[in-house]
């Protein structure tokens, strides 16, 4: 998983939910984002002082420079750069990530490597499906993840909440 | 070029050919340069960007458009993210 997707847990008041529930894992790269994130005060700052703080419930993988480094681009940063690397490696059942920008490529990457990619409206609606969450507590958290997003994901998790 | 027509209040117009005067072009020449700016700047605060995702989103612009309006990068990536929300519910099925 990462950053953005971890972020988005925090805004939409699941993280705690989302690791009682699903195994994830994240690379000591994503971490040190974290660290820098963390430094900001405001709302993504917040949320990854949050994160931090559940840290043991997260399984770190380590991913090295060389590893990651063909597959950064001007959309794919070290962050998602090391979900993939994680994602080819681990045999994981989905890379989830809310970085918008990158999703094209995540998406080619996940077709060349055979892993499913998704994002963390993905793991909302696993939720309903195991009965974790009613629907009207997923439109809400929809709408908090959105209104947290920039101008690509507002409108995509409004799109996702009107056909939840 | 293309050649469009406009119609404009009369005092509208007095202000657009007062300004195009002092600043020494065409009507034209001003309403291109007032309009490419609007799209910049509107672009650049990013509203006109989620305004355009709505639409195509809502089925109401095509890809074509969007390219037109955000660039081959960031229309590949609207487009993607749009794919990979509509496979959220199969990737729910199977994470269940």
């Amino acid at each position: 998983m990462d950053t953005a997707a971890l972020i988005s847990l925090v805004h939409g008041d699941i993280l705690d939910l989302v690791l009682s529930q699903f195994k994830i894992i994240v690379s000591n790269v994503i971490i040190e984002e974290l660290k820098r994130v963390m430094k900001f005060k405001d709302p993504d700052g917040r949320a990854a002082k949050k994160i931090l703080s559940k840290k043991d419930e997260l399984e770190i993988q380590e991913v090295t420079k060389n590893e990651l480094d063909k597959f950064l681009s001007a959309r794919v940063d070290p962050g998602e750069a090391s979900c993939i690397v994680i994602a080819k490696k681990r045999n994981v059942k989905a890379l989830i990530s809310d970085d918008f920008k990158a999703m094209a490529e995540l998406e080619y990457y996940s077709k060349k490597y055979n892993f499913k990619v998704g994002l963390c409206s993905a793991l909302i609606k696993t939720l309903i499906l195991r009965k974790k969450l009613k629907k009207g507590e997923a439109i809400k958290i929809f709408e908090r993840i959105g209104n947290r997003r920039n101008w690509i994901g507002r409108p995509i998790y409004q799109y996702g909440k009107e056909r939840l | 070029m293309k050649q469009i027509s406009l119609r404009f209040p009369e005092e509208f117009l007095e202000e657009i050919d007062t300004i195009a005067k002092i600043e020494y072009m065409d009507r034209t020449a001003l309403m291109k340069k007032a309009l490419r700016k609007y799209i910049t700047m509107e672009l650049e605060e990013g509203r006109l960007k989620e305004i355009v995702v709505r639409r195509y989103l809502e089925g109401k612009i095509n890809y074509g458009n969007l390219e037109i309006l955000l660039g081959k990068g960031d229309a590949q990536a609207v487009k993607a993210s749009k794919r990979i929300m509509d496979k959220g519910e199969e990737l729910a099925k199977k994470l269940a």
